[in-house]
């Protein structure tokens, strides 16, 4: 008897979603869009997306990467809607927000839908159901129900964490709660049912800062620029702020971050019986970075400390390691030789006021289009003991020579001995 | 005046000397000729050399041989012989020599070869062998991260070491061909001391870039000395394999030297301007003993940093220009 119970409980509540899903899925079809990338040169679709219409003159909102192509290559691409009844047409870029992985797109047609999603006044309690709808594999427009589960923490590029699946192709499709208002944006995913959104307050940002006048074509390259420039700012403002503590590692101290703004993980050798040094990591990245085109990535931050010691080694045999352990450094994001210059590389012995003395090279590379950004990678290595000693390396993407030096001298000057 | 001839191998090498106290000689296979050459090809009486009494001039006469007599590679029944003709009888080869043409200057005996004596001494190379065997193994020793057991590395590093032998070998082998004396000993012991050497300069090298900061001309001195040093060792071991004239000798040297070099530079020149996502960094550590530069403080090094930042500023400020030139 209790199983029917149970059994019926469960019964409804599905039932409830269904008819949710459904009904959300009649009312709003019409203001839902797949969202095409055509390749002139073909004439075919290179890549897709999903989109939704958010007021009656037919702007939509999609995500950024969707449309990359086109911000990177308007020249060889162009964007083209399929509305739901079946219609096809040309889509103007209306603005980006690179940082948040946001585009707005219009309808060029005179015959436009005036069905409109609204979004939302406050994100929904946690644990609430949502729904994500969008065009995943190009198999047609369907509905995921899921959960809001808050605000996806250790984030400095703040996104929902969905848990409901999110599948190529609905890249830029509206998540909307019950009554059919927007919370959040679909983005990206980690697989097995997680989910990640773009949230309502990011929108909102979007849309009430400009009136809807496209911006053009050759303005694009200097809209991302300014967008990564002020985002960099911001973010090593923040790090500037947080509370740095000292935590130790091996012999030697090291700067860490108190709050969840990076993502720790810790490793060590210790089980292996056979080796002949001791070597203990701890590496702290930001998790996510900015999507500029499918080669180019920026916006990240990773730090990465390892401890060296060896008791059988002796120096000569030890520094000989060592010097092998700093080699090899490679940048920390994905970029290409249109993108980015070459590294060019300074180094000196440094020794700061913890006496902690250490081999330091730092090395940048310049962005070709976006003018003062770089992305620089520092690797250092101390030179005060025998047979051990501390690996201090990060890595920044897409940051100002301000913020890059500043954050140098904060690290090497942090590093101490216990 | 004598008839001299002199017997040629197919690369003209001479193999036998023959000098005749006659005006007239007979050369055959036949046991009564003043020349006898065991050739199946040459008739038992195959060709008179007559040297005429007054003016000397060499003549010679075929014997209506099966296989006739060839000057400089013509068929001729007779005729005059001028030094240096070469007369091929079946399979032989035949060089008259002009006795009225001075020889050769005698070289001038090299200090160089008493002063290097040392070198061929066997007790000399063994040592050099050992030591060099030692050193592999210690530099191996340094570079392992794993527990070392001499035992296991000795077979590899004999084996590396068989396989540089290939150079000294080479040369000896050469010396014996072209100078009936191959000097081994000595051709061993100039390459262990070339790897000696090379070594050194490969520590002096870490030291120096090390303390400097891996300044950016050491890497083309590096280039000059490893290069000169190479240029010594193959002049030492042409100078033990083969007599020749000093300026000859480092012609070939340089040639060598140049023919090891060049594919080495240009190698690794090649692609270095390419994209990378890899910073092309010094990565030498020291100990301790070995840090003489002083530190600096983590300002300056820092603000040191900004002519970097402006440097590639104007690096892509002058690629993007030379961009638009070509596009223009």
């Amino acid at each position: 008897m209790r199983y029917l119970f149970f059994a019926l409980a469960l019964y409804s509540v599905m039932g409830f979603a269904q008819q949710t899903a459904q009904n959300l899925f009649s009312h709003y079809q019409s203001a839902l869009y797949q969202i095409r990338i055509i390749e002139l040169g073909s004439g075919n679709k290179s890549s897709i997306g999903s989109g939704f219409q958010i007021n009656d003159s037919g702007v939509l909102v999609t995500n950024y990467h969707v449309v990359s192509k086109y911000v990177y290559f308007p020249e060889k691409y162009r964007i083209e809607y399929l509305a739901a009844d079946g219609t096809v047409g040309e889509l103007s870029l209306v603005n980006i927000d690179v940082v948040n992985d946001l585009a707005l797109v219009q309808v060029q047609s005179d015959n436009k839908s005036t069905d409109f999603f609204s979004l939302s006044a406050q994100l929904p309690e946690q644990g609430s159901s949502i729904y994500s709808l969008g065009n995943p594999h190009d198999l047609g427009m369907i509905v995921v129900p899921g959960t809001f589960n808050g605000i996806k923490k250790n984030s400095f590029y703040q996104r929902i964490h969905f848990t409901g699946s999110i599948n190529p192709g609905m890249s830029g499709g509206p998540v909307v709660n019950p009554e059919g208002e927007v919370v959040g944006v679909n983005v990206a995913t980690a697989g097995n049912q997680i989910g990640f959104l773009v949230p309502l307050t990011k929108i909102r940002a979007l849309i009430s800062m400009n009136d809807f006048t496209p911006i053009s074509a050759n303005e694009y390259k200097r809209v991302i620029a300014t967008q990564l420039m002020d985002n960099q700012q911001r973010l090593f403002e923040r790090l500037e702020h947080e509370e740095w503590k000292l935590n130790e590692l091996g012999g030697a101290k090291i700067p860490t971050l108190t709050g969840p703004l990076l993502s720790c993980w810790g490793d060590s050798n210790s089980a292996d019986q056979e080796a002949l040094y001791l070597s203990v990591e701890n590496r702290c990245s930001l998790d996510e970075e900015i999507f500029l085109h499918g080669g180019l990535r920026t916006g990240g931050i990773e730090i990465e400390f390892e401890w060296l010691e060896s008791d059988e080694f002796g120096a000569h045999r030890f520094y000989d390691f060592f010097s092998g352990s700093i080699s090899g450094a490679s940048a920390g994001n994905h970029a290409g030789k249109n993108d980015v210059s070459n590294y060019q590389c300074k180094q000196d012995i440094v020794a700061n006021n913890h006496d902690v003395k250490t081999k330091s090279i730092l090395c940048l590379r310049a962005y070709k289009e976006f003018p003062h950004l770089y992305d620089v990678l520092y690797i250092g290595a101390t030179l005060n003991h025998e047979s051990q000693g501390l690996i201090s390396h990060f890595t920044l993407a897409g940051v100002s020579q301000g913020s890059a030096m500043r954050f140098t001298k904060q690290f090497v000057g942090a590093i101490a001995w216990q | 005046m004598a008839i001299v001839l002199e017997l040629l191998s197919r690369k003209d090498q001479t193999l036998k000397y023959f000098k005749f106290n006659k005006s007239e000689i007979l050369v055959g296979r036949d046991h009564h000729c003043d020349l006898r050459l065991e050739d199946p090809y040459i008739s038992a009486e195959h060709v008179r050399i007559k040297q005429d009494s007054e003016d000397h001039t060499i003549s010679f006469e075929d014997c209506d041989t099966v296989n006739g007599t060839l000057v400089n590679k013509q068929l001729l029944p007779s005729g005059q012989l001028q030094g240096n003709d070469i007369l091929k009888l079946g399979r032989t080869r035949l060089k008259v020599v002009n006795t009225n043409q001075p020889v050769s200057a005698a070289l001038p005996l090299s200090q160089l070869e008493e002063s290097l004596n040392w070198l061929s001494h066997s007790g000399v190379a063994i040592l050099l062998t050992l030591a060099y065997l030692v050193l592999s193994m210690v530099l191996e020793f340094t570079n392992s991260v794993v527990a070392y057991n001499v035992f296991d590395m000795l077979p590899k590093e004999m084996g590396q070491m068989a396989l540089l032998s290939a150079w000294p070998i080479a040369f000896a082998i050469m010396g014996k061909v072209f100078n009936k004396e191959s000097r081994v000993v000595s051709q061993f012991s100039i390459l262990w001391l070339t790897l000696f050497i090379f070594y050194g300069l490969y520590l002096l090298e870490k030291l120096v870039s090390f303390n400097f900061n891996a300044p950016e001309g050491l890497i083309w001195v590096e280039l000059m000395v490893y290069a000169l040093v190479l240029f010594a060792c193959i002049w030492l071991s042409l100078f033990f394999a083969f007599h020749q004239t000093n300026k000859r000798r480092n012609l070939v040297s340089s040639m060598m030297t140049l023919v090891i070099v060049v594919p080495i530079v240009s190698l690794s020149m090649l692609g270095s301007n390419d994209f990378s996502a890899k910073p092309a960094y010094n990565s030498i550590m020291l100990p301790p003993i070995y840090q003489f530069r002083p530190a600096s403080d983590v300002n300056t090094f820092v603000e040191n940093s900004a002519s970097l930042f402006t440097e590639l500023d104007e690096h892509l400020a002058s690629e993007s220009s030379a961009q638009k030139n070509a596009d223009d």
